[in-house]
């Protein structure tokens, strides 16, 4: 509806996608496929969390608290009351939006560092809520034994885990799927608009309270789904999912991938999943090279490995063009 | 009736009265023209008709009947009063067109948008209007000249369908050519039934499109009439355009 320049886009979701759909034939090692697996859902958290801190610019660190209340709103739905797990999936992400909009409301006309302290307690708040509330959540213990998915005469963990990982795949396709039509629609550029100028934005007629409750609960709505898929799939909810690791795993991601993109984080995930178990052997280490890779992308690609794919991308329109230009001035003389 | 009405309206940051008992009212269809020296308070005049980024700290503003004191400033913008900045101000990591589409499809909020045009007409139109090319309208709004980021400003407020629009120094650090076309621009944009506020220093642009002419000293009421007699008050020129520039004002 709205002009942007044109592009491959259409072009590298296909190969995107077909690689995905070859990819655990391929990959038939059951580890693997596991790391595949968890890739593919922290794609879907980190690129959820873009579009609150990098289309919206709003420092959101209550994110990783909407992926851990889709994680126990699973096992709370799915084991102690007893919802089906499919139910119990979709739900969870309700759940998520509704922890969102209560974010929201101290914060609808904050800005910078009052955001992130706010976001910040409000993630420790929950945690204490969970652990302190035993009796429902399991308290440090966690809950085990979530109930996985299954078909009728299928478990998902059967062939290596196929089920799970095509069900990942369902998700981060879907998850993609709205992100850029969001992004891409008058309310997704709005956001953008308040984030360039806040002032400007607001007298062209564009509500900062209500896009910025529109943002904060779009984002939270496939993370606490993905929250409640990896509740199903590692049938455990534990404290450790507000941990400090994960948060700054699901940061790097962010950040390394490249901000205000969607498809950036979604390729750091894969890449820095695999990146950080090929060195598993390296013990300390692993983190300190992971550490210092941060570092040496953010300084020479600020965008990260996003700008440098586009980068290549506009190298392959410009031989691309130079040869139809070739072509039809040869057709001319 | 006035479309626009400022009754006595004030605005203090601590000690200073940076807007002091200013009333005054715009005409539908009116020009209106503001001038005054530097921190005189044209701007924040603006601010707090506006609401953005602050309300004023005591007086009145109504807008087509209604009382729009105090009232979020989106709803202002909605009311169909749109303002432009002192700064060519843009979405600067979105395309020109996207900076007007904004406009298009929130600033007329609950308001009916006119007839059947699609989005992408009411976008051109507002471009066309402002004789912004609309081979730029693909560009990123940070790669646009300082004079085409001042037209994108122009119709993003346009493409709002405002009744009356805020102009806050059209035609500042703009070459001669192009405030020879912001004054066609303005005119343009007038003969559509749009009242225009004008803050200008460019005295030419000033004179020949307002009917009627305020200036401002320290936040006050300096000379409210018609621009050739307030041109010629001894205090106005004493305080704002100095000798040399009443005899511009003459020749203009």
């Amino acid at each position: 509806m709205i002009k942007t320049e044109r592009s491959f886009e259409g072009v590298y979701l296909a190969l995107a996608i077909g690689a995905l759909l070859i990819a655990p034939f391929i990959l038939t090692e059951s580890y693997t496929r596991h790391l595949l697996i968890l890739a593919l859902i922290y794609a879907v958290v980190a690129s959820n969390w873009d579009l609150s801190l990098g289309y919206g610019g709003l420092f959101n660190f209550a994110h990783l608290a909407f992926f851990s209340i889709g994680v126990y709103g699973y096992g709370i739905m799915a084991k102690s009351i007893g919802i089906s797990p499919w139910l119990a999936i979709p739900l969870a992400g309700l759940l998520s939006v509704a922890a969102a909009m209560i974010v929201a409301v101290p914060i609808l006309r904050l800005g910078g560092i009052y955001i992130i302290l706010v976001t910040f307690a409000f993630s420790q708040l929950v945690l204490q809520i969970v652990v302190s509330q035993s009796d429902i959540t399991g308290g440090n213990m966690g809950m085990v034994g979530l109930p996985p998915l299954k078909l009728p005469g299928y478990n998902f963990v059967r062939d290596g885990k196929l089920g799970y990982y095509f069900g990942a795949v369902i998700l981060l396709l879907s998850s993609t799927f709205f992100l850029r039509w969001l992004v891409n629609s008058p309310t997704g550029l709005s956001i953008v608009a308040l984030r360039d100028n806040a002032d400007y934005a607001v007298s062209r007629g564009i509500s900062l309270a209500k896009q910025r409750v529109i943002t904060l609960t779009a984002s939270a709505l496939f993370t606490g789904i993905a929250g409640g898929y990896y509740g199903a799939y590692i049938r455990v909810a534990s404290p450790d999912a507000f941990g400090m690791g994960l948060l700054s795993l699901l940061l790097s991601i962010l950040l390394v991938g490249g901000t205000s993109t969607i498809y950036g984080p979604i390729l750091a995930a894969f890449l820095l999943t695999f990146i950080s178990e090929a060195m598993v052997d390296l013990g300390p280490w692993r983190h300190m090279i992971v550490a210092v890779m941060i570092v040496a992308v953010l300084i020479f690609y600020p965008g990260g490995i996003w700008q440098a794919a586009t980068g290549f991308n506009e190298f392959l329109k410009r031989r691309l063009g130079g040869r139809v230009a070739r072509k039809t001035s040869a057709q001319s003389t | 009736m006035a479309l626009l009405k400022i009754e006595n309206l004030s605005k203090n940051f601590g000690a200073l009265k940076a807007v002091s008992g200013v009333s005054f009212e715009v005409r539908k269809g009116q020009i209106f023209g503001i001038a005054g020296p530097n921190g005189s308070g044209k701007s924040t005049l603006f601010n707090i008709i506006t609401g953005v980024p602050f309300s004023a700290t005591s007086g009145a503003v109504w807008f087509n009947g209604q009382s729009i004191s105090g009232i979020a400033a989106q709803k202002i913008c909605h009311l169909g009063l749109a303002r432009t900045y002192q700064r060519e101000t843009a979405f600067d990591s979105l395309t020109a067109y996207q900076n007007i589409a904004l406009g298009a499809v929130f600033g007329p909020g609950e308001r009916e948008a006119t007839g059947a045009a699609t989005l992408e007409e009411r976008v051109c139109r507002a471009a066309e209007l402002v004789e912004l090319d609309r081979a730029r309208l693909a560009r990123k709004a940070s790669e646009l000249s300082i004079f085409e980021r001042k037209q994108l400003m122009l119709a993003s407020a346009l493409v709002m369908e405002p009744k009356a629009m805020l102009l806050d120094e059209p035609a500042s650090s703009l070459t001669k050519p192009e405030i020879a076309e912001t004054i066609r621009i303005i005119r343009n944009i007038n003969a559509r039934g749009i009242a225009i506020v004008l803050i200008e220093h460019v005295l030419p642009v000033l004179l020949s499109l307002s009917q009627r002419l305020l200036v401002l000293n320290h936040g006050e009421m300096l000379r409210l009439g018609a621009p050739d007699d307030v041109v010629r008050d001894e205090q106005v020129i004493a305080a704002y355009l100095g000798k040399r520039g009443a005899r511009d004002a003459e020749a203009a």
